[in-house]
């Protein structure tokens, strides 16, 4: 349990609006340098265009913003693991119960996010590519080519309706920052992340800490948006409170033994 | 008209920050970080127009209890505890559903938005927010939840952001886990769920009275969506001083102005489409997602440019769930219980005067507050405001004496506080001239009520602070790390429990922002703490601070220590972030109350 007197827990240097020009740099230089797997998805946007060469960032983070704010939903162009090109959200979202996460073939040594996504994918068994849609996007646009992430996806043992997707820096960085704003500093000590889940046909969106330790409340988190149909009935069942002294899962009060 | 732009924060005036002709602050952007630069949907997509102060203010029905034999099944008293120490006097129901509500009855909005709320038959008014308790110390009460709200992909589903899985938290009411509605406590559609409230005072200390409380939606992942929708209602408790009666012989009696002229006021901020439709920062909502792509173009969505983990700004500041409403007042005394009901706004508020000329007066001897509560707990002794901060699920009693006034005169409630852009707390400026929230019409008192009520020098006594209790401390940081909202580094599991806490026993818990652009309004449910310092100073006998409270206003770079107590039931509830959209990701702990001896 934390110490009242321990100030290991302030952050010393946050990165914030204000200052986060020099800081971001700095943190860059000297993260890519070191261990950038370790960083994962906080600076999603300095790995993808870091890693694209000499474009000059500014330029590009300011075409890329210009073009979510116009696009509202950045419809750009991916290929998935199967060298197959579609567009991101007419082809791959638009109608469907998804589960989103960003990651890179790099990161998941030290940041197992994808193998949280596959944990959740097996339990959803013959309902992925039917019910839910899944789609794992890498920010690492030079490296995790389709043919690599082909060869990841086999590891994870990925079924079809499980994509692993690769687009130019630019995109990559448009889905990042529609569907995740991550700015802020490196926290090398927090093992989180967020995987989005959302029914994109009634325009429900919502996350899940990745490094969830309760499979089955997860699961139930990211089914809750699927559709549901309830029996026309004018008794309505007792979810809860359960009976005192009585044991079950913690999201669902109804007596032992009921469906 | 007071011009001057005050600087809230000295410490926010750092580097790298302009302003810009219109007092909107710029952040320069960077490639390596997502631009700050983005744009707000209160300023790519304003509401449709409206006509001010138009409709008058929507006056929530009271909740009215129902025979118990209509009950089936009846409520079960082995689900609750402590049931049969406080078997419930009253029963009530409330019939959650989605209907159309009207915000404003001019242009787009006049066909109603849809929406989520209460309606008790087919034929009843469908209203939002929910009905108003008022209920008594000594008498428990059982509330029936129905959910009939449709399904997750129903054709009837209209209200398209947000998740008909519901668990509805009294706010903050001395109530066992099971009746608390926390998050993980839901309820689906097509289900129930019974909350007994026991309506006693925490240690049962008359010190510990609380007056002012609310209900509203807690559902994991979609609280903000959720109460935006509609899900919030007052819950208000009674007892001898505070005893709703302006004329009550008893001498004690606080005779606080009452019945009509104690009027409860949530405030929400909403975003609505051209439709009038009401619309989440992430995807349009009310007319269905889809919009045709233009030419040309990857258009498909409307909605923010983020998938928005900041927070959740509209544009239209609604009172009782009506866009900038009108109330007329008579030249007496009226209490207002103002309550911010979020998603993320925070409300720095006060008054300002037009005569019927058109002058217009900001500083009339009658443009102040007498306020009585923090939180909804009353102070020691009423407090005379000029402004008060409304930070989220801050509830604040006030008195306003309209007798200061002349028939004919438009007294306005004004919001001076501006927000950051993105909605994760204040900008660190006030806005010039403010927003105005609504406008109090004065007319002649009424002879046959006349004004009975009165503001008493004195309310409630506070509880003692012992230090002789205190079992242990903690620490909790609140911060932003990768991209997420944390507490001591973490994000919300619904599977750990972050304290043990020993029923009977006291902590002191100290409460840090470590980031220096956010605020956080914390809030600890259960019981009421009370503040020990505030940035390692302490707190002077006669301020605001001073008092009974459930939310802490965690501005940035701000650290409040505090000294609570946790008594009479066991159970997990939680402390999170009340920027609801913070909250939904993942600024949350649980505790639990466990027996002496066990705790941790
Ligand atoms: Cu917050």
């Amino acid at each position: 349990m934390t110490d009242i007197n321990d100030r290991s827990q302030v952050d010393t240097e946050p990165v914030t609006p204000d200052t986060s020009v020099s800081k971001a740099i700095s943190a860059r230089r000297k993260l890519l340098a070191s261990l950038p797997a370790a960083i994962a998805a906080a600076t999603l946007p300095a790995l993808a265009f870091g890693r694209a060469g000499e474009m000059d960032i500014q330029q590009c983070s300011e075409d890329t913003l210009r073009r979510v704010a116009a696009a509202r939903f950045p419809d750009v162009t991916v290929t998935d693991h199967q060298g197959q090109q579609h567009r991101f959200f007419a082809d791959l979202i638009q109608d469907r119960v998804v589960m989103i996460n960003f990651m890179s073939i790099e990161a998941e040594a030290d940041y197992p996010v994808t193998a949280q996504v596959a944990r959740l994918v097996h339990s959803f068994a013959d309902k992925i590519g039917k019910e839910l849609h899944v789609f794992s996007i890498s920010y690492d646009s030079t490296n995790d080519t389709p043919e690599r992430l082909a060869e990841f996806a086999r590891q994870f043992d990925a079924p079809e309706g499980w994509r692993f997707l690769t687009a130019d820096a630019d995109s990559v960085v448009a889905l990042g920052l529609k569907l995740y704003r991550a700015e802020g500093r490196p926290h090398r000590k927090l093992d989180a992340d967020l995987i989005h889940y959302g029914n994109a046909a009634s325009g429900l969106w919502a996350t899940v800490g990745s490094m969830y330790q309760d499979l089955d409340l997860s699961r139930r988190r990211i089914a809750s948006v699927m559709p549901r149909e309830v029996p026309p009935s004018p008794q309505l069942r007792q979810a809860g409170p359960r009976r005192l002294n009585t044991h079950g899962a913690i999201y669902d009060n109804a007596e032992p033994g009921r469906v | 008209m007071t011009n001057r732009r005050d600087v809230l924060k000295l410490g926010l005036a750092a580097g790298g920050m302009a302003a810009t002709a219109h007092g909107k602050v710029e952040f320069r952007q960077s490639g390596l970080v997502f631009p700050q630069g983005f744009t707000p949907s209160i300023e790519a997509a304003p509401s449709p127009p409206i006509v001010p102060f138009k409709d008058p203010l929507f006056r929530m029905p009271v909740a009215t209890p129902e025979p118990l034999s209509t009950f089936n099944p009846l409520p079960d008293g082995r689900r609750h505890q402590r049931f049969y120490d406080f078997p419930p006097v009253d029963y009530y129901k409330e019939n959650i559903v989605q209907n159309r509500w009207v915000y404003h009855t001019e242009g787009p909005y006049a066909q109603g938005s849809w929406h989520w709320g209460w309606q008790n038959d087919a034929a009843g008014l469908f209203h939002a927010p929910g009905p108003t308790y008022k209920v008594r110390y000594g008498e428990p009460v059982l509330v029936r939840r129905l959910n009939n709200l449709p399904p997750v992909g129903d054709p009837d589903a209209r209200v398209q952001f947000a998740l008909p899985s519901i668990t509805i938290h009294l706010h903050n009411g001395h109530t066992a886990s099971e009746s608390d509605g926390i998050p993980t406590d839901f309820f689906n559609s097509g289900e129930f769920w019974d909350h007994h409230y026991a309506n006693f005072p925490a240690g049962f200390d008359n010190r510990e009275i609380m007056n002012t409380l609310w209900y509203h939606d807690h559902r994991l992942d979609f609280t903000a969506p959720n109460v935006y929708a509609g899900l919030s209602g007052f819950y208000l408790l009674f007892d001898d001083l505070d005893s709703d009666n302006e004329n009550d012989p008893n001498p004690d009696a606080f005779r606080l102005p009452s019945g009509d002229y104690d009027i409860p006021m949530i405030l929400h901020d909403v975003q609505f489409n051209q439709d009038g439709q009401v619309v989440f920062d992430f995807f349009d909502g009310g007319l269905g997602p889809r919009v045709e792509p233009e030419e040309d173009s990857d258009t498909i969505y409307i909605g923010s440019s983020n998938f928005t983990l900041f927070g959740m700004l509209g544009d239209r500041i609604t009172v009782n769930r009506t866009i900038s409403p009108r109330l007329t007042v008579e030249a007496r005394k009226y209490r207002f219980r103002l309550l911010n009901g979020g998603p993320s706004r925070l409300y720095l508020l006060s008054l300002r005067l037009e005569r019927a000329d058109g002058t217009v007066v900001d500083n009339h001897p009658g443009l102040k507050f007498y306020v009585l509560t923090n939180d909804g707990n009353m102070l020691q002794e009423p407090l005379e405001m000029e402004s008060f901060p409304l930070w989220v699920a801050n509830r604040v009693d006030v008195v306003v004496d309209f007798s200061a006034f002349e028939p004919g005169d438009k007294v306005y409630l004004v919001n001076r506080l501006e927000m950051r852009d993105d909605g994760a707390g204040e900008s660190g400026r006030l806005l010039d001239e403010g927003d105005l929230v609504m406008r109090y019409d004065v007319v002649p008192q009424n002879p046959d009520v006349g004004d009975p009520s009165r503001i008493p020098d004195f309310l409630r006594e506070l509880p003692d602070i012992n230090m002789d209790e205190v079992r242990r401390e903690r620490l909790w940081v609140f911060d932003y790390d990768n991209g997420q909202w944390t507490v001591n580094g973490r994000v919300m599991d619904p599977n750990r429990i972050d304290a043990l806490i020993e029923q009977g026993s006291a902590e002191v818990w100290t409460i840090r922002n470590s980031g220096n652009s956010w605020s956080h309004p914390v809030h600890t449910h259960f019981e009421e703490f009370q503040f020990l310092e505030f940035n390692g100073k302490p707190i002077a006998n006669d301020s605001f601070l001073r008092s009974r409270k459930d939310i802490i206003e965690l501005g940035p770079n701000e650290e409040y220590k505090f000294f609570g107590r946790w008594r009479d039931f066991f159970g997990t509830h939680v402390m999170h972030c009340h920027n609801v959209v913070h909250e939904d990701h993942e600024m949350m702990i649980q505790w639990k109350i466990v027996p002496p001896g066990m705790g941790d």
